[in-house]
């Protein structure tokens, strides 16, 4: 800004060469003008702002008091339950799935006489298969005792298993072991018939395959598939 | 007054002036800034929160409360363990396959944090209650046993079991099923855990999940 701008130069003194100068009102009171606004500005901009949050606080207020907590417990205690059923439907297993599974895969050779399912990883802990690789906390363990006549039969009943376990789309059991076989005495006079077997199998299942499948059908299933 | 001063006067005025702002209305303006700027928006969003959050729990309460929901909800999941009713549900299936109940027994799990560890409102989660039976009957009545405990209002998950052969009195054979099983309970938000939860939210205070199953 040019400051000589506002000076406006006297030229009546023609003696003294001095200039004389008078003082620039116009633009200080410009300036101070300017001040005094944008200080009224901010005060008002102050004031206006205050006035707003007031009123939303008394809006916060106003709502706050109509809340109903009994409502929004009924509705927040329905949700948390609608979670935890559906956490433990989650690792519900579809035993009779399993069951139907395994006798669609059990050869007429073959009877089992004995069935135990647990996951060590849920409280028992140990189990045949436990410390084996690939016999996971999340994963059944299954022992089936059984009997059969001849080894050929077991041999046949462990190929239908595994056929299953390479079947990645519907598997019944992961991991399969003999655990034990017990070839029992034959009488005099029945030297060549094959012998009656006792075995022992251990396998994994693992869980996520029967999970969710039973639950069709329950009345719990209503609940959550209600919107 | 020498000329000089005058002509300095204007630039000072302006130099005034500006510490003048700097000092005094700087410090207003940024009040008001912060108040329309930080505070307005916040309030707005809690007012708009908490309207919408009243209206839904107005419409699911309503929803709620206009069917069964609630007493299903109530079955799957109780707010106490219920053990003697749920005894009671499985020795009421027994008997309807007609198979013969051997023994039966609960306990409750001390961890509070659920099966799957899910924690629900207020910190509180869904507990467990554990025991098993065992019954006498044919594979095929095991088997219907077991379609109908996955039936039950209750959630019931079998968590392990055991096939065998046993003889009768009689000395017939017969299987023998050792089943056992996980119920769950969950102890019930009350209306002071939700104030409490929701006093504790405006203090911008974590208040343990709860306000995740808030409406």
């Amino acid at each position: 800004m040019d400051i000589r701008k506002g000076v406006v130069i006297s030229r009546t003194n023609l003696i003294d060469s001095k200039k004389e100068a008078t003082l620039p009102w116009k633009g200080m009171g410009l300036i101070v003008l300017i001040t005094l606004a944008l200080w009224g500005g901010a005060f008002l901009y102050r004031d206006y702002v205050q006035r707003k949050t007031e009123t939303l606080q008394q809006q916060l207020t106003s709502a706050k008091s109509g809340r109903d907590y009994a409502k929004i417990a009924l509705v927040a205690d329905s949700q948390s339950r609608l979670n935890s059923i559906n956490a433990a439907l989650a690792e519900r297993i579809d035993w009779n799935l399993f069951f139907k599974k395994l006798e669609e895969n059990t050869i007429p050779e073959v009877t089992f006489t004995n069935l135990e399912a647990r996951n060590p990883g849920d409280n028992n802990g140990g189990g045949a298969l436990a410390g084996t690789a690939g016999a996971k906390n999340a994963e059944y363990l299954v022992t089936l005792k059984g009997t059969t006549i001849g080894l050929n039969n077991l041999a046949k009943q462990i190929t239908v298993f595994e056929g299953m376990k390479n079947d990645k789309t519907d598997p019944l059991f992961q991991n399969i072991r003999i655990e034990k076989t017990d070839m029992k005495k034959t009488e005099a006079g029945q030297a060549g018939a094959a012998k009656a077997l006792d075995f022992i199998i251990d396998a994994t299942i693992n869980p996520s395959i029967y999970q969710n499948n039973s639950n069709n059908n329950s009345a719990t299933n209503s609940v959550l598939s209600n919107p | 007054m020498p000329a000089y001063l005058k002509i300095s006067l204007l630039p000072l005025t302006g130099v005034v002036c500006l510490i003048i702002i700097w000092l005094l209305v700087k410090p207003v303006y940024d009040s008001a800034k912060a108040l329309d700027g930080v505070t307005r928006p916040q309030l707005e969003s809690l007012v708009q929160r908490e309207n919408e959050m009243q209206q839904r729990a107005e419409k699911l309460s309503s929803e709620i409360n206009g069917g069964e929901q609630v007493n299903s909800i109530l079955y799957a999941i109780p707010e106490a363990e219920d053990a003697k009713d749920l005894l009671s549900q499985f020795e009421f299936i027994v008997n309807q396959e007609q198979m013969s109940l051997t023994s039966l027994s609960v306990e409750q799990k001390t961890n509070e944090l659920g099966a799957v560890g899910v924690v629900s409102p207020t910190g509180k989660s869904f507990r467990e209650l554990t025991g098993n039976f065992e019954v006498r009957g044919s594979y095929s009545q095991f088997k219907q046993l077991m379609a109908n405990l996955a039936k039950l209002n209750r959630v019931v998950n079998i968590k392990q079991l055991e096939v065998a052969n046993a003889t009768t009195e009689e000395g017939a054979t017969t299987g023998k099923f050792t089943l056992t099983f996980t119920a769950y309970w969950q102890p019930p938000i009350t209306t002071e855990d939700v104030r409490s939860g929701l006093e504790s939210l405006e203090l911008g205070q974590k208040t343990g999940g709860l306000t995740n199953n808030l409406p």
